[in-house]
């Protein structure tokens, strides 16, 4: 009897164990996969980035205090150096409205798109341009075409804050090599912008 | 059935046995069994308590194997709780909403989702520790502990190393259940997510379905080896604890067969103490003995010198017996010759008495008278002429009286001579001590024979001497004469009891081979029965009313001492008896053995006077030579 009791309060506890996982990994599941797509840009911006010298010009809007993005910084500095196509990259670095850029560089983040080769860095305070491009997280890439119009745009990342290959990687990358993509839209995981006007 | 469909049967089949698994461990363990076996293992033969106390020692160093990686888990749970938390703050402190930063889940991941992965585990390793249950928790905590952590990281390829690592470090339960556990969970990771969040692990485009069985497919790779070494590890560990139990079984064989050498060794001892116990009481018992046999000796010996003395004593007594014998003899014939000495002299004195000197004196009385007329005398007186007729007469008696005195006088002579005779023979032979010399045995018979003096033919025996010559011998003289006056008085006894008219003695001396002299003394006498026979010579053995009983006995002690034997043979009662004495020829054999005579020695009339040297003079009988 005591066994079994024993035994009861053991599977009590595994059940317990169990569900609890369950739990906690789904809330963070939730939270990985907790991205958005991508909405259409404005065309003024679009007009904006067709001034570029570049074929191609790629945009990564970054929050320097997410380190969610620091996945998406990862893989453009693993993919880009090896993409043969003309290209330019900017990043736009999000400065909350009442804050100086020192806010924005003292992070790693922006040390790593620092890092980043043949990349200007743009500080949008107040989030103009993010809201120009109607984009709403952290991490979020557009990639402007030789003719003007936007081939790739979402998430370059599996989930928040995981590097690697993944649909947003290859739907990039084909289009700087002027290939089909397996898809023009994907998901965006990061923090988000979080402006009124978005 | 759809590849969903074939997951989830997998999935409960897994689930199913992990419950088959948790029951298991929460029975009582293998190794409880073989201690509770161990009450019966005296039962078992070597074979049989070697496989048990092989087990036993196998599920104990499996379970302190258990016990050990599960706390080594335990720790590792704790510490990578610890890790994913500074990870988590390290990497993804916060979450950023515009300008508002929050905490970021990863944190809340770390501390909430990792404190409930390793919950359980240190749970089970505080409280159930080397259960198969808790290593299989442990097993799938630590998968989550990789996907966690992989997440953490951001799902840095590097990170992905802690899945190899864990199952690496899992393989040291040398439990190869608990890698396809572990394996299991990483697989049902990626399959899960791979169905419901497949762009989390593969990307939605691009990634097969099955893609999952690749990456399953490199744990399985490594599961290969790893599964390989936790059965080469569990074989070790059999096999150590097989030899262990093989040394301990033997060890114990050992130590009871040295307990059981010991015990016997000690029972030995024992044993071998009380026989020296009893060795030692047999041999106070035997120094009792001895000291009493040695105080029997002591007595023995002052009996034997006591017996010695008075054998020689009795000997000096029979030596005096038979000078006695001898004297009487003498005094008897030096009595008899007085007689006639006597006799000889009353018959002098008679004659001297009636002697005619009186009448002579008166006839010269009237001579005288008569001187003047002597013619007158003669021619007138009447007496005168008588005188013619007178000294005629006188001259008569005279020489009868003459005669017969000198008769008288020869024979007085006579006797005094013999009873001089009588006296230096005596002298001669009554010196005392054993002198050995010169013996001529005939003349020795006839001394002995002499020294019996005329009692013979008084009493009308006859002797009959057959006497051989035979040299002279070297031998104790006195003791032969003793031997024989002893031997001729007793045939003289025994003859005039006898009712025979022809009583007769017969005494022979002859050769019996080349180195005895045999001298028999035979008579037809009352002769001896056969009963009597052996103990004739013995000590105080006599037939006579006034006998001592020694002289026999003192005969066959001399006859020893001379180197010869005394033996008796007799044909019964009214028979008479033959007394042979056998006496070396030749000097130098004084101290041999006395035996019955080897004619004889068939015939059981004759007894032996001694028969060995030993038991000699106990047996040895007399017949008395009393008188």
């Amino acid at each position: 009897m005591k066994r079994q009791v024993r035994l009861i309060v053991l599977l009590g506890l595994y059940v317990l164990w169990g569900s609890s996982i369950v739990w906690g990994v789904s809330r963070v599941l939730n939270y990985s996969f907790s991205g958005d797509y991508p909405t259409e840009s404005s065309p003024d911006a679009v007009g904006e980035m067709a001034t570029s010298t570049a074929d191609f010009h790629v945009l990564v809007f970054v929050h320097p205090k997410c380190p969610c993005s620091m996945a998406t910084i990862d893989n453009l500095g693993r993919l880009l150096p090896r993409c043969p196509a003309n290209y330019a990259v900017t990043a736009i670095v999000f400065v909350p409205e009442g804050k100086d850029k020192e806010w924005a560089t003292e992070t790693a983040t922006f040390a790593a798109l620092e890092r980043l080769p043949h990349t200007r860095i743009e500080f949008d305070t107040g989030g103009t341009r993010i809201r120009q491009w109607n984009v709403r997280r952290s991490g979020h890439v557009i990639v402007k075409a030789p003719d003007g119009s936007v081939a790739f745009s979402g998430g370059i990342t599996l989930e928040r804050g995981h590097a690697g290959e993944s649909l947003g990687t290859v739907s990039m990358m084909r289009v700087l090599m002027q290939q089909s993509p397996p898809a023009r839209a994907v998901p965006v995981f990061g923090c988000t912008f979080s402006l009124d006007s978005l | 059935m759809s590849d969903y469909q074939r997951a989830i049967h997998v999935l409960l089949t897994i689930v199913r046995k992990a419950w088959l698994q948790l029951v298991a461990s929460s029975s009582p363990r293998a190794g409880d069994r073989c201690i509770d076996k161990e009450s019966s293992m005296n039962r078992c033969d070597p074979q049989e308590l070697i496989e048990e106390r092989e087990q036993r020692l196998y599920e104990t160093a499996r379970r302190r194997l258990h016990t050990t990686i599960d706390r080594m888990f335990g720790g590792l749970m704790v510490l990578q709780w610890f890790l994913g938390m500074g990870l988590a703050l390290f990497i993804t402190p916060l979450t950023w909403i515009g300008g508002i930063a929050e905490l970021h889940i990863h944190v809340w991941a770390a501390v909430v989702l990792g404190g409930i992965i390793s919950s359980l585990p240190v749970y089970l390793v505080c409280f159930h520790p080397a259960a198969t249950h808790t290593r299989h928790t442990i097993a799938v905590a630590q998968a989550l502990w990789s996907a966690l952590l992989i997440h953490l990281t951001g799902g840095r390829i590097e990170t992905h190393f802690h899945v190899f690592g864990s199952l690496a470090f899992l393989a040291f339960y040398r439990d190869w259940r608990v890698l396809i556990t572990a394996s299991a969970v990483v697989a049902i990771d990626h399959f899960l997510r791979g169905v419901w969040w497949p762009q989390s692990v593969f990307g939605v485009v691009l990634a097969s379905p099955y893609r999952w069985i690749e990456h399953a497919a490199w744990v399985v790779f490594e599961d290969i080896f790893l599964v390989a070494s936790c059965v080469w590890g569990q074989r070790e560990m059999r096999e150590a604890a097989r030899r262990q139990a093989q040394l301990e079984v033997t060890n114990a064989t050992i130590e009871q067969q040295i307990a059981q050498r010991t015990e016997d060794l000690r029972r030995a001892t024992e044993a071998l103490e009380k026989a020296n116990a009893n060795l030692q009481q047999e041999a106070d018992k035997l120094a009792a003995t001895n000291t009493s046999l040695e105080k029997e000796i002591r007595q023995r010996e002052k009996a034997e010198r006591e017996r010695m003395a008075a054998q020689q004593q009795l000997l000096e007594a029979s030596r005096a017996a038979g000078m006695a014998e001898m004297a009487t003899g003498v005094l008897h014939n030096v009595g008899n010759v007085l007689n006639s000495v006597n006799v000889s002299v009353e018959i002098l004195l008679d004659q001297v008495g009636q002697s005619q000197l009186g009448n002579l004196e008166k006839a010269v009385d009237l001579l005288n008278a008569h001187r003047d007329d002597l013619a007158h005398f003669f021619t007138v007186d009447p007496r005168g002429p008588k005188w013619i007729e007178f000294l005629n007469r006188l001259k008569d008696r005279l020489n009868y009286e003459q005669s017969s005195w000198k008769a008288e006088l020869v024979a007085l002579s006579e006797n005094v001579g013999h009873i001089k005779e009588i006296v230096a023979m005596q002298q001669n032979y009554a010196r005392a001590g054993s002198v050995r010399t010169t013996v001529e045995l005939p003349k020795l018979i006839d001394d002995a024979i002499k020294s019996m003096g005329s009692h013979f033919a008084e009493q009308g025996i006859e002797l009959v001497r057959e006497l051989d010559p035979l040299p002279p011998i070297t031998s104790d003289k006195n003791k032969l004469l003793q031997i024989l006056i002893n031997l001729l008085s007793n045939a003289r006894d025994a003859v005039k009891e006898s009712d025979r008219v022809d009583k007769a003695i017969n005494v022979s001396l002859h050769c019996s081979g080349h180195e005895m002299a045999v001298i028999e003394v035979s008579d037809n006498g009352i002769g001896i029965a056969k009963d009597k026979l052996t103990q004739i010579f013995r000590y105080g053995f006599t037939t006579k009313k006034k006998g001592h009983g020694f002289g026999l006995h003192s005969c066959a002690l001399a006859a020893k001492e001379l180197g010869g034997e005394l033996t008796v043979h007799s044909e019964g009662p009214g028979k008479g008896a033959t007394f042979r004495l056998k006496i070396p020829l030749f000097d130098g054999t004084s101290h041999q053995t006395l035996s019955a005579d080897s004619k004889s020695s068939n015939d059981a009339a004759i007894a032996p006077a001694v028969t060995a040297e030993g038991a000699a003079l106990p047996n040895i009988t007399a017949a008395t030579i009393d008188s």
